[in-house]
């Protein structure tokens, strides 16, 4: 249990590293990842931010020339002599002419006699000519201001007489008869015309198509000329109701308008510069840049940004998102295998160390209980020195006593003569006992079978104990039941006569008066002999170590007879067991049955009926 | 004397008497001890191994009986079995006792020995 407990701790703090690992891993992947898509959403930011300068400038500077182009063709144009002769027809030609070198911006070309009224018109033919010939145009402020300074003049949005709004740009035509100021008489004003909507399409075209930005042009008063996709808002003014309500509503967050508000109002001061402002949640960069013509502020150009970037570079910060993502499910995989290996092998070490531990322990028992065999059989080996020398040196010092004591006392000859041979007898059946053991433990006790009734065996035993009882102790009766019967068994004669005088002499020693009963019957397959007797009983203590060696309850045996008995009739096959006749009632007496195999009834039946009955 | 074998009994009894000693001797030691006389033995000879009673609780009776009596043991065992592990036997002095078997003329010089030596 505390092993477990050990070993669950161990993975809980390996499961911890390994998780702290995966998780540090992740988090500063995930920083590093982060930190990647950032710069390179900074670096693309200020792409977008350098390009849109760029472009506004480029822009402008094209726009600029262009309109430089045309002033300098109004300049050539209210120079040309045709139209100081008033020569109408040349005069056609040669403002076609112009028309025809800026036709990609201007609309068309127009003469305007001293008083404002139309002299001329490009590319027209008689009819139109006819129509328009005297119009009135002399409040336009591209009339009344060349007229005035004698310079060149850039109008701001005009809506002209057909509706369309428009840009002009106007020459003085000056008489140069005589010398100094007085001389300089004016004769009428060229004016070059411009479609909002050709300037338009000429800044669209000059935008870079890769680049993905819009276009916003005002004119110096703040009217709007063009911007990309708000046609709509073209000739409001920029700080007007209808321009500024749609630029809150389009305002995420509402402080852009303001910044917005800013930038516009420096820009119309003439400034360059650019800035950064969210317009419908998204950063834009918005650069502006003035068109000056003449070193003059005509108009004012604005590129609008979004910083968004390019379809592959977000696909590859999306790609490296993924990368990252799959890195760190990695991370989390590798680290969970990692950490399944360790508790399985954790848990096979703990198996291993469980099995050899429960071996070690079975090692250990089988060890102690060998030990406490070799203990027991060592008490044996003392105790049964111990008895031997007792039951040897006993009879030896009877028969060396009265070998001396013979000589000294003649009259008692015949007894002590008797007593040396009763002691000799004990020492030969001791002998005898010891070696029978030795034979049993060493494996080589032989029988030598043969063929015999039982009952005459018993018989002849009883025999011989009977006399012997009969002359020393009158009180106890021995009696042999035949009960008519042949009981024949092949074994060993003298080994089982041997068994038989054992169970008799021990109750013989333990009935002091009374009746020893020796029967014999057949039960089933088996021959029993029982011996009874009326005796002291078996003490209940030693009844499981009965037939052990050394259990004698008697001090006057060698506690070998029936060990060296039980070993007999188990080398025939039999069992011997043993029990007191009343269990509560000391000295009521025990009983010893062994039991023998018999032989089969057809070899038995051919003597039967010849045995007599003999008590 | 006290002893359960009749021979070791009869031989050492007629061994003695022949050298003038005068014995009483008993096979049963219940015996013995009912017909015990305080103050009247000069020694007790007690064999150790026997059925009735052990030799060592038979001495404690005695000397309950007779404090200053002399006793010896009479042994045909191994001194090294647990029988002798008996604490009595282990605080009587170390020559107390005989060991049989035992010449009749040596018998005797031990008999001597201990009557004089041993209190």
């Amino acid at each position: 249990m505390l092993k477990k407990e050990r070993i669950s701790k161990t993975n809980i703090v390996i499961l911890a590293v390994v998780a702290t690992v995966a998780v540090g891993v992740s988090i500063f992947l995930y920083q590093y990842s982060t930190f990647t898509s950032n710069k390179i959403g900074d670096i693309a930011s200020q792409e977008v931010r350098s390009n849109a300068r760029i472009e506004v400038h480029d822009i402008s500077q094209i726009l600029a020339n262009k309109l430089q182009t045309v002033a300098a063709l109004l300049q050539t144009l209210a120079e040309a002599p045709a139209l100081h002769n008033n020569e109408y027809k040349r005069a056609d030609i040669v403002i076609n002419n112009r028309q025809h070198s800026s036709g990609d911006l201007t609309d068309f070309y127009m003469w305007l006699d001293k008083n404002g009224k139309i002299n001329w018109l490009s590319n027209i033919n008689e009819t139109t000519y006819q129509k328009y010939k005297g119009t009135d145009l002399s409040y336009r402020p591209y009339f009344t201001i060349p007229k005035n300074t004698h310079a060149v003049y850039y109008s701001s949005l005009i809506e002209s007489n057909d509706k369309v709004p428009r840009l002009y740009i106007s020459y003085p035509v000056i008489n140069m008869t005589g010398s100094g100021t007085n001389t300089r008489t004016l004769t009428g004003v060229v004016v070059a015309s411009i479609r909002l909507e050709t300037l338009g399409n000429f800044l669209k075209n000059q935008l870079f198509p890769q680049f993905n930005s819009t276009i916003g042009l005002l004119d110096r008063n703040g009217i709007i000329l063009y911007a990309t996709g708000a046609q709509q808002y073209v000739g409001e003014y920029v700080f007007g109701d209808k321009f500024q309500s749609v630029l809150s509503s389009s305002s995420h967050p509402p402080e852009s308008k303001n910044l917005l508000n800013d930038l516009i109002s420096k820009s119309l001061q003439g400034k360059i510069g650019s800035g950064d402002i969210f317009i419908n949640g998204k950063m834009n960069t918005i650069a502006y840049q003035p068109v000056a013509v003449d070193g003059k502020n005509f108009l004012t150009l604005y590129i609008s940004a979004q910083h968004s970037l390019a379809t592959d570079v977000t696909a590859l910060i999306n790609q490296q998102e993924y990368f990252t993502t799959l890195i760190i499910a990695m991370l989390g995989a590798v680290a969970m295998i990692i950490a399944f290996l360790v508790f399985s092998w954790n848990k096979r070490l703990a198996t291993v160390v469980n099995t050899r531990t429960e071996e070690l322990k079975m090692a250990i028992d089988s060890l102690a209980t060998a030990n406490e065999q070799l203990k027991i059989h060592d008490k044996m080996q003392t105790e049964f020195i111990n008895i031997a020398s007792h039951e040897m040196k006993t009879p030896t010092q009877a028969i060396l006593g009265y070998s001396k004591l013979i000589q000294r006392h003649p009259e008692k000859r015949e007894e002590m003569i008797q007593a040396i041979s009763r002691n000799a007898t004990r020492l030969q059946r001791l002998t005898n006992d010891i070696l029978d053991v030795t034979r049993i433990e060493s494996r080589s006790l032989k029988l030598n079978r043969e063929k015999f009734n039982l009952n005459v065996l018993i018989s002849d035993v009883v025999d011989d104990y009977r006399n012997e009882i009969e002359k020393s102790n009158g009180r106890v009766k021995l009696l042999h039941e035949q009960l008519n019967q042949i009981i024949y068994v092949e074994a060993d004669k003298n080994r089982l006569s041997q068994v038989i005088s054992n169970l008799l002499s021990n109750a013989i020693k333990f009935t002091k008066e009374g009746t020893i009963t020796v029967e014999a019957e057949i039960k089933g397959s088996k021959a029993l002999v029982t011996i009874k007797d009326t005796g002291q009983g078996i003490d209940p203590e030693i009844i499981p170590r009965l037939f052990s060696k050394f259990v004698a309850k008697s001090e006057s045996g060698t506690g070998l007879g029936l060990f060296i008995s039980k070993s007999i009739v188990e080398a025939h096959g039999g069992r011997i067991w043993a029990g007191n006749n009343h269990s509560d009632v000391n000295g009521r007496g025990a009983t010893f049955t062994f039991s023998l195999p018999l032989l089969r009834p057809t070899e038995g039946e051919t003597t039967a009926g010849t045995a007599g009955a003999n008590t | 004397m006290v002893d359960d074998e009749a021979d070791v009994n009869t031989t050492i009894r007629q061994v003695l008497e022949d050298n003038g000693f005068n014995v009483d001797s008993y096979e049963d030691p219940h015996l013995a001890l009912k017909n015990f006389k305080p103050n009247y033995y000069d020694l007790v000879i007690i064999d150790i191994k026997m059925p009735q009673m052990n030799g060592f609780a038979f001495h404690r009776e005695v000397k309950a009986q007779d404090k200053e009596v002399k006793t010896c043991f009479l042994t045909a065992g191994e001194l090294q079995s647990d029988h002798y592990s008996d604490d009595t036997f282990s605080s009587l002095p170390a020559n107390c006792h005989i060991q049989i078997p035992i010449e009749n003329k040596r018998l005797i010089e031990r008999i001597e020995e201990i009557m004089t030596e041993v209190k």
